[in-house]
This record gives structure tokens, sequence and C-alpha cells, in this order.
């Protein structure tokens, strides 16, 4: 289990498409941040808010996280997975290393943009509004473990699927749909103005959505205790390991 | 050049993914204007008002189908095999873009079929939204196109057509800003910007759209061809010199 760990998070780090991910993220981020800057300054004659910098990443994040695991659809289809299990390894084996490897991508992801944005806020002197120090950190604690269920959500559906070309889309078109939902239903719950107008039932499904269901947890800004939003994030990943491990372990490989 | 589009055009629509996702249109377009399936934003509104909302499903569609049924030229290696058989990689460029010109125009056709089955009277103006939308949808394919035959990985094909389709969708809502913050100065130019994107031409006749983002049906057909002219002629341009690998 290990030796194939060490191979996978191995064949990770060299991999140009992670690599090139993380320096997408950067670069979103640095472009949006110096953007922003100057149309607040020429425009408004403002500052920017440190919250403005720190809340880039949620706009790209699932994106990046999803795109990066795709390097593992490439195991099935240039046949490493069958070589992995003629050299003895077991399936679950198998199954748990990726997801280990998954969740250190999106985990990379996150720390690339926490570190970029904090470099950006010292630089470009965007002081915060309406969080604190503490408040902030908790969002990317919150951010990162988001990040690591969306990849091992991801995975998980790669895993399943298999070696079929429809795999490289799944994970991105699910994102795009729960970017939607998560649309539909911020503007729902707290609309611009009035008040609420869900009840019953609708209202349930769509405050659980906004609170246990990790892709909400890009599209607004954190506004529910900490502890939701774990057991929301450790939920979806215990859900896909588990169900995954249950069809992976059965699958047919070609 | 024909015999490379009569090939692809059999392969394409005699697949179960294209005749599942007509079954599917069909399906669901029927539902949609007949008013069996239905959002709450759409209610109280016309069987022709719905059944138009539908539509933008064709794009995700295309989304997959056309990364997806390209790429196999390159993972098959079905390219060097028609390059052996004297054919250009322009023309197999053109002949697969023809093939899912002609796809699209089926799956229009089933979706119409459909829409008139559920109970959408036809009128000039709504005939005319339609033939927008299918100009909007090609403009869309010809964009898939150039992404998915420049990448010889799927991977990368599979990326950007994902990023084109995020990009049409938060056009809509950034061009809903540009059009708020213009207030009506410069018209012409600010709902071009807004049609450039396949979604953001579908959004103008939603009726949830402002007025001001509707530049009027002959520019945006213009956009439209515009469009698929410019990126076949970047994804063609040296694409005979290319190393195929």
């Amino acid at each position: 289990m290990l030796r194939i760990l060490y191979s996978d998070l191995r064949r990770t780090l060299v991999n140009r498409l992670f690599i090139g991910c993380l320096s997408t993220n950067i670069a979103y981020q640095v472009g949006t941040a110096v953007l922003l800057k100057m149309i607040m300054w020429f425009a408004f004659k403002d500052n920017i808010t440190g919250e403005d910098i720190s809340f880039v990443y949620s706009s790209i994040g699932i994106f990046l996280v999803t795109v990066s695991t795709l390097i593992i659809v490439s195991d099935f289809s240039e046949g490493t997975m069958r070589n992995k299990l003629i050299s003895g390894a077991k399936r679950s084996d198998v199954f748990i290393s990726t997801i280990f490897t998954s969740s250190f991508m999106g985990m990379a992801q996150a720390a690339t943009a926490f570190v970029t944005e904090s470099i950006l806020r010292f630089f470009l002197g965007g002081e915060l509004i309406s969080y604190t120090i503490p408040e902030l950190a908790d969002f990317w604690i919150i951010l990162t473990l988001a990040s690591v269920s969306v990849a091992v959500f991801s995975t998980s559906m790669i895993m399943m699927i298999g070696g079929k070309k429809i795999a490289y889309f799944v994970g991105l078109l699910i994102a795009f749909a729960f970017k939607i939902i998560s649309m539909e239903v911020t503007d729902k719950l707290y609309p611009d103005s009035g008040n609420v107008t869900l009840t019953g039932f609708k209202l349930a499904i769509y405050t659980f959505y906004d609170r246990f269901v990790p892709y909400a947890y890009f599209s607004i800004r954190p506004h529910w205790d900490t502890g939701s939003y774990i057991l929301g994030c450790v939920g979806l990943m215990a859900i896909s390991t588990i169900i995954g491990l249950l069809v992976f372990n059965k699958k047919e490989l070609q | 050049m024909f015999n490379l589009y009569k090939a692809n055009l059999r392969r394409l629509t005699g697949n179960i993914f294209f005749i599942g996702g007509c079954a599917i249109a069909l399906a669901v377009t029927f539902c949609f204007s007949k008013n069996i399936l239905s959002m709450e934003f759409l209610g109280g509104r016309s069987a022709e008002a719905r059944m138009y909302f539908v539509s933008s499903a064709m794009i995700v569609f295309f989304t997959l189908i056309v990364p997806i049924f390209t790429n196999m030229e390159y993972s098959d290696g079905t390219i060097r095999n028609k390059i052996i058989a004297g054919h250009s990689q322009k023309n197999i460029y053109l002949s697969y873009l023809l093939a899912y010109f002609t796809q699209a125009l089926i799956m229009w056709g089933v979706y119409m079929a459909a829409g008139f089955l559920g109970g959408a009277k036809p009128s000039v103006h709504f005939i005319m939204t339609n033939i927008i939308m299918l100009f909007a949808i090609f403009n869309y394919i010809a964009t898939m196109m150039f992404i998915a035959f420049r990448f010889k990985k799927i991977i990368f094909a599979a990326a950007g057509s994902i990023l084109i389709l995020n990009i049409c969708f938060n056009s809509i809502l950034f061009g809903n800003l540009i059009v708020m913050l213009a207030e009506g100065r410069m018209p012409l130019l600010v709902s071009s910007l807004y049609n450039i994107s396949a979604l953001g031409q579908w959004f103008v006749y939603t009726g949830f759209c402002a007025d001001e983002a509707n530049p009027g049906m002959p520019v945006q057909i213009l956009i439209s061809l515009i469009i698929v002219l410019g990126t076949t002629f970047l994804g063609t341009l040296k694409i005979n010199k290319r190393d195929l690998a």
C-alpha cells in the first residue's frame, strides 16, 4: 500500500497537468486581485478589502481541483491499473492510495491559494472589514476540507466509471450542475430584498444543501458553524469512499 | 471531403449517445411544453417560452459529444489512416465540423417537433428565436471543435471544453452586470458583447433578460457566423503542417 501511495504521489508531483493547475490557481488569483485593485482605484478612488482578495479562490476552486483529479483517468487508459494489481497490490489498497493522492491534490490547491492570498493581501494592502483573522483562518480550514472532499468525490466517480471516455467529463459536469444549483439555492435562501419565501420541505432541502454539501461552500462566504461544515465535508468523503470501494472491488477492468 | 463527411455522419448519428440524446430531447421538450414537468420560475409562462428554456440543454450535450468523438481520431489512430488515404488534416477538420452541424440540425428538428407536439403555437417570432438558437449552437460547436481538434490529449480537451462552458455561463452573469452598469450607453457594443457566447444568445429570449441585451436578430446571426468562421480559420490555420506523432 505504501509503495503504491509513494508512486502515486510522486507521479502527481511531476505531472504537467497538476503543476499547470497550481500555476493557473496562482495566476488567476494574482490577476483578479490586481484587476480589482485597479478598477477600485481608478473608478471609485477606493482601496480593495481583504475579503475581496481572500475569496477569489472560491470561484475557481472546484474546477481546478476536479481537473487535477483527471490525472487518475490515465491510470485506466494507459493500463497502469492492471499493472498495479499484477504487482500484488490489493484492489482496496489501490483505491485508498488513489483517494489519498487526490486528497493531497485538493489540499495542495487550497494551500497554494492560501499562501497566494496571504502574500497578495500583504502587498496590495487590503484590510479585512467584516471578518477577523481567526474567522478567516476558520474559513480557510473549511475551504481546504471542502477542496479535499470535492477531490475525493470526483476521484471516487472516476474509479467507479473507469476507463470510459465519459470519465473525463463526469466530475466536471457534476461540478457545473452544482454551480447552477448553488446559485439557485443562494438566491432563494438569501434574497437581495425581502424575506425568504420558502417553506416546509423545500426550505429544509435548501438549508441542508447550503449547510452540508461541500459544493455549496464555494459559492457563498461562510455563515454556518464550523461543526456543520466539517460534518458536511467528512460526510461526503466517507460516503464516496465507501461506495467507491464497494463498486471498484467488483469492477471489471479492461 | 464529402466521403469523410459521409463516414463521420454515419458514425456520429448511428451511435447510442446521439440516439439517446435525441430521445431525451424529445421526451424532455415534450414534457416541458406540455407542462408535465416544470420549474418554479417557469410557472405561468407560455408553452413556447417553456420549450425554449429547455433548448440550452443541447449546448451541454455538444460539450460532451464534440470532444469525445473528435478525440477518438487521435486515441484510435484513425486520423493517420485518413491521411494515408490522401485526405488533408484541414479536410478532416471541416468534415467533422459539418457532421456536427448536421447532428445539431437533426437534434434541433427533433426538439422543434417535440415542441409542436407539446402544444407550442408556431409564430414568426417563435420560429425566428429558435433559428437564432440553432445558429448559437453552431457557434458553440465551432468553438468546441477548435478545442477538441487542437488538443490531442483528451484530458486537455475535456478541461478546455468544460472551461468554455463555464465561461459561457459566467458571461451571462457578467453581461447582466455590464448591461446594468452601462445604463443604455453604447447599446450596440454592450449587446454585441453579451451575445458573443452561445448561452448569452439563448438567455436574451428566455424572458429573464433586460431588453438592452438584445442587439436584434440580424446582428446575432452575424455574430454567430463571424465566430464560426473565425474559429474555423484559427482551427485550420497551418494545420496541414502539424506533427501528428
